[in-house]
């Protein structure tokens, strides 16, 4: 097994997952990249979490339960201990597309609700999820499809259907808008017992044919007496529907592209790219997986280390994934769940109905200077086992000079790449300390404290924020 | 049902006390349950954790032990008082998981993060911990479900540790007994635990949706319930009670219409009698006094086409018989509230054709 394997292999987990410690990235080197592609395709091989444990030990993680600003508590927990770590990136993925906000609908329940949705659907058929959206309480609150009536159009849901959600600006009028939005008149939802005195209960979708505007529209160039799933079939079918999701999995998964609101003026940086992925939509009916397998095995994939900036789930997740000991649910989860928020990415909450803008937009002085401290502290802590495994094979390989210290945390990092001039400043820090020895129990204490000074120094690198 | 009817006794839903609180009136999250020596009923709350701007150990919500009485009826509860926080320092917790009484009125609270067991007398002032963490086990047990023995032992379930531990009321340890399997006298994840008048130990073997009877020893006597999702199956247990009838009360997280929860009722020789899905068609005294003071509240319920859902137990996770008044108690753990049922012994069923 070659150093690029191992390589690949590391990029392959940052993007479908959220990244793996070097025992699995070998592990799954040794089965072959499109094996672990498929591995990856095929989440229902692999068991799911306990969720009764999350219930035991944290019982106000229980849904419809709900907790102000704790509403996360449970995914992070999913995305850190998942054995499909690309079915829950795919739920990361829409999230931020079907961006649904407690800031307005105000019961984490139900925005973790579509969160698991996200993950029973959102490697299947596009379609489907969009009839699921559209009847999903807590996107309806947030679009106000619950204020769309016969006799009173509410377009909000209709306008970020197409605008956010399938086409995207310049597919359609203003016209195409308000005859979407007739066509979801009385698609509402129950009313539910108040939270309180004794806590919240689940909300449910409701279709109100007396509600319903049932009479002949013209959408997209189409007439009929619509309802909902006819609008999304009718989406489906225009051209710009595949190109759009398209290019929000070229976002994600890919590289760093402009912004949703720039695409109906920018072109994507690989316009082949997106094609190939639109026509892997077209080709499979819209089937996610499908698409999936394309893209993962594509040589645009393949060829895009590093050139997406980690979102600060990646981070955060990412993160303790490596250094591990977050398996149990220990107290403190809540807290570890607002870690994202801090820099920048809070988790059921997103900023608007457009999601998080990506890329350059993640880092900040402060959201960069948050990253740095939590991955610091977290590579810092030399009982982590992740941590104690790096410093094992460091070890193991007798690593005794700066640069072959250097050199070694780089590699069980990621393997990760950083300039010749990154590289010399870590070797002039830590060479300070003279060579490496691991003779003794001193010998090990003390190259074990600046192994883990160098990997402090190393998430603090420019290089450690892309993945 | 308000009546659930078996031969030889019925339990008739009498009320509901409690509602969602972070102090005072009410309950959060309530995950254990003891009657002291006074009759008074005292409830570990498992609160909740909150958004910390210091160290984890102190941003804990609503854990706290409440001391109440439940009254005969609707509106006859009372709220005494409540002590201990959340945190890590004498008198604190962080998760509490059991609670117990002894006959002068000590309580002993099972800490399943700290893994100790801290003691308070009747009126809540701390007396003192111990850690059920012995020389050589391994960092964590998970300490959780906490019994007195007829002859003062305690019985500490460790969640984690798989083990049942016994110790004196003064914390000296005494022995352990199980492993880790699902073999006789095996557990995982043991969690809630009774004791009945003979000293025999009842252990709601939460992994192996089962419950152990065993001797004070820790030899197994019989197995209570099987795993399944169907009636009289068992689906993570999470308390066992056990009343001077030898009747056996079981909570478990098994589906209901509405949520998750049921108490499924065996008799002394472990045969499955009936359960009980919660019957809570009328909010509590003080859960009805928050609805009187939010005027949207109140609109809210006029709207809902049923009150059902909030009927039904949501994950129940503690159960106690009141034996001084023949009536069983169920922490209705996510409802914030306890459900209580009164045990008509001697019951005849009618002929059917009445």
């Amino acid at each position: 097994m070659g150093d690029q394997d191992i390589a690949l292999m590391a990029h392959l987990m940052r993007r479908a997952g959220f990244g793996a410690t070097r025992e699995e990235l070998e592990a799954r080197a040794a089965k072959g990249y499109e094996a672990t592609v498929e591995e990856l395709l095929n989440p229902e091989d692999q068991p799911t979490l306990d969720r009764n444990e999350m219930m035991r030990y944290h019982p106000w993680t229980w849904r419809p339960g709900t907790l102000p600003g704790m509403g996360a508590a449970e995914w992070l927990h999913d995305m850190i201990n998942t054995r499909r770590p690309l079915e829950e990136k795919m739920t990361l993925f829409w999230h931020g597309i079907f961006a649904t906000g407690v800031s307005k609908v105000d019961h984490y329940d139900d925005v973790m609700d579509m969160i698991v949705k996200f993950r029973e659907k959102g490697m299947g058929d596009f379609r489907e999820l969009l009839v699921e959206m559209a009847k999903d309480p807590a996107m309806i609150y947030w679009l106000d499809n619950c204020e769309n009536h016969a006799d009173a159009v509410n377009e909000n849901w209709g306008r970020e259907l197409l605008e956010l959600f399938s086409m995207g600006v310049g597919n359609y009028t203003e016209v195409d808008v308000r005859e979407c939005s007739r066509a979801f008149t009385g698609w509402t939802i129950e009313p539910k017992l108040p939270r309180g005195p004794i806590g919240r209960h689940d909300w449910f979708f409701e279709y109100r044919p007396e509600d319903h505007d049932d009479t002949e529209k013209t959408f997209l160039g189409h007439s009929g007496n619509f309802n909902g799933e006819d609008i999304v079939r009718i989406i489906s079918e225009h051209p710009a529907c595949a190109g759009f999701i398209a290019r929000h999995l070229y976002n994600f998964f890919v590289a760093d592209e402009a912004q949703v609101p720039a695409w109906s003026v920018t072109p994507p940086n690989d316009p082949e790219a997106v094609e190939t992925l639109a026509n892997a939509l077209r080709e499979n009916g819209y089937d996610m997986r499908a698409t999936l397998r394309v893209l993962f095995n594509s040589d645009f994939f393949k060829n895009a280390r590093f050139a997406r900036l980690k979102n600060p789930t990646e981070v955060v997740v990412g993160t303790l994934r490596m250094v591990g000991g977050a398996e149990f649910p220990a107290p403190g989860i809540g807290d570890l769940s607002r870690q994202p928020s801090y820099m920048g990415q809070d988790l059921l909450n997103p900023p608007s109905v457009e999601g998080w803008h990506t890329g350059a937009e993640w880092i900040n002085s402060g959201s960069l200077m948050r990253r740095v401290n939590f991955t610091a502290e977290l590579v810092g802590d030399v009982s982590r086992p992740g941590i104690r495994d790096m410093v094992d094979r460091l070890e193991a390989r007798g690593v005794r000079t700066a640069a072959e210290a250097v050199d070694g945390c780089l590699d069980l990092m990621g393997p990760l790449e950083v300039t010749g001039e990154s590289r010399d400043e870590l070797i002039g820090f830590i060479s300070e300390g003279g060579d490496f020895a691991w003779g003794t129990t001193e010998d090990v204490a003390s190259s074990t404290r600046r192994v883990s000074e160098l990997l402090q120094l190393i998430v603090s690198l420019r290089e450690y924020q892309y993945a | 049902m308000l009546t659930e009817t078996v031969a030889g006794r019925t339990y008739d839903y009498s009320h509901n006390v409690g509602r969602g609180a972070q102090t005072g009136m009410g309950f959060n999250t309530p995950v254990a349950l003891t009657i002291g020596a006074d009759g008074v009923l005292y409830v570990a709350n498992r609160g909740s954790e909150s958004i910390s701007n210091v160290g984890w150990n102190r941003t804990g919500v609503g854990q706290r032990i409440s001391k109440v009485t439940l009254g005969d009826s609707w509106g006859d509860e009372e709220f005494l008082g409540e002590f201990s926080r959340y945190g890590n320092n004498d008198g604190q917790l962080i998760w509490p998981a059991g609670i117990a009484a002894d006959n002068d009125g000590n309580l002993y609270v099972a800490d399943e993060w700290l893994n100790r067991v801290s003691v308070f007398d009747r009126e809540g002032a701390y007396q003192r911990h111990f850690s059920t963490l012995q020389p050589g086990d391994p960092e964590t047990n998970g300490s959780c479900g906490i019994a007195i023995s007829p002859g003062r032992i305690l019985y500490v379930t460790d969640g984690r540790s798989n083990q049942v531990r016994r110790f004196t009321t003064a914390g000296e340890f005494l022995g352990a007994f199980g492993s880790q399997g699902s073999g006789e006298g095996e557990f995982d994840s043991p969690w809630g635990i009774a004791i009945d008048a003979d000293g025999f130990v009842y252990v709601a073997d939460s992994g192996n949706h089962r419950v152990q009877k065993l001797t004070p020893e820790g030899a197994f006597v019989a197995q209570i319930g099987r795993p399944g999702n169907k009636r009289g199956e068992l689906n993570y247990p999470s308390d066992v009670a056990v009343d001077p009838e030898g009747d056996v009360y079981v909570c478990d997280w098994s589906d209901n219409r509405w949520g998750k929860g049921r108490v499924h009722i065996f008799d002394a020789d472990g045969k499955f009698l009936t359960s009980l899905v919660g019957d809570a068609q009328q909010l509590s005294h003080w859960a009805q006094m928050t609805v009187d003071a939010n005027a949207d509240y109140a609109k809210r319920r006029r709207e809902v086409r049923t009150t059902e859902p909030e009927w039904t137990f949501a994950q129940p996770t503690a159960i106690e018989y009141d034996a001084a008044n023949g009536r069983l108690v169920v922490a209705d753990t996510q409802r914030s509230r306890l459900q209580i049922y009164n045990k008509l012994g001697r019951y005849m069923i009618p002929q059917l054709n009445l």
